[in-house]
């Protein structure tokens, strides 16, 4: 676990637990723990709706997948569902702009767990620790402990991932 | 692209209807669009592996994302083809789709302002027999707040509803 190839590393290996979809919009992921989430896309014509700008919905399927990421990790590996989604759009994303994801548990329960989610403009975050520009903030209730079958290959990979 | 004309203007692309929307994502995952009016939008796709997440069942962004683009697309519509902006979407998931589902998702104005429109996007399962008003089919409940005219009329160039998207 070497940090010096850890980038490159993540990068094909978030692969394997990452969804399609987020896969298409070039979307890395970074970073999964229990505690954070965390990746990072470029808006390009993929992600952007008739107007040029990032799209609502792109911010909020990113936003559900992280947060169902970190809820997977922080209910050690449970089956998870998504119940409820909350996105507010603060800023446009004009195509070009390299927006960096981070995702928090706000509550984690036994069975529900609550997670923010923070859509920022990457250059913003590198250049200045005290401004940043913040795209959307999002909020998502999950329900965890659910049975179901075993994940399989998708649980060993996220504990790869989640050093778990 | 053929069903967008000239000027690329949402007009034209309203005009030119085809059942390809015009988002990248829901052409990855086959979303087909039904019906574009002012007080109703549809369309329908079949759950696969690019739409669900690692369970097998839709992907809960994968509804709001359908839920914010039928919204703008019927906010667009019904303001007269001004410009609009997303603000909030919110979403609640109740039952789970899994792959293999063909799932129809219905957006319908429920506030039509000059400054915010607020639309009600529902996604249902077509396969259920349960009526499709009735509470045994709806997968996901979706509500979308958005902002006509953002930027104002003080932009004057017609270029602010030129999609800068089409590359």
């Amino acid at each position: 676990m070497a940090t010096s190839v850890e980038g490159k590393e993540q990068q094909t290996m978030g692969d394997a637990i990452l969804e399609e979809s987020l896969k298409f919009i070039g979307f890395r992921l970074e970073h999964v723990s229990p505690g954070c989430v965390r990746g990072r896309f470029t808006v390009d014509n993929r992600s952007a709706q008739l107007f040029g700008v990032l799209h609502g919905g792109v911010s909020g399927l990113v936003a559900e997948s992280l947060a169902s990421l970190g809820a997977v990790a922080a209910s050690g590996m449970q089956r998870v569902a998504g119940l409820q989604l909350s996105i507010n759009h603060l800023t446009a994303a004009p195509i070009g702009t390299e927006v960096f994801v981070l995702a928090k548990p706000s509550r984690v329960g036994k069975r529900i767990q609550v997670w923010d989610v923070t859509f920022f403009d990457a250059k913003t975050v590198e250049q200045n620790d005290n401004y940043r520009t913040t795209i959307a903030v999002a909020r998502v209730t999950i329900m965890a402990g659910l049975a179901g079958q075993s994940m399989g290959d998708y649980e060993q990979e996220l504990r790869l991932q989640a050093r778990l | 692209m053929a069903k967008v004309g000239d000027d690329c203007s949402p007009q034209s692309y309203y005009y030119a209807f085809s059942e390809e929307p015009f988002e990248e994502v829901l052409k990855f995952i086959g979303f087909k669009m039904e019906r574009m009016d002012p007080d109703c939008v549809e369309g329908r796709f079949i759950v696969n592996e690019k739409s669900c997440q690692p369970f097998g069942v839709l992907h809960g962004g994968m509804s709001a994302l359908i839920a914010e683009t039928l919204a703008s697309t019927g906010a667009v519509i019904a303001s007269g083809f001004q410009r609009v902006a997303g603000v909030q979407l919110t979403i609640n998931h109740v039952k789970a789709a899994p792959i293999g589902t063909e799932v129809v998702a219905s957006a319908k104005p429920m506030h039509l302002g000059q400054r915010t429109h607020v639309w009600d996007v529902t996604l249902t399962r077509s396969d259920s027999s349960a009526d499709v008003n009735s509470q045994g089919s709806r997968i996901a409940l979706g509500r979308v707040t958005l902002m006509i005219d953002p930027l104002g009329s003080k932009v004057k160039d017609d270029q602010q509803l030129v999609p800068r998207a089409r590359l």
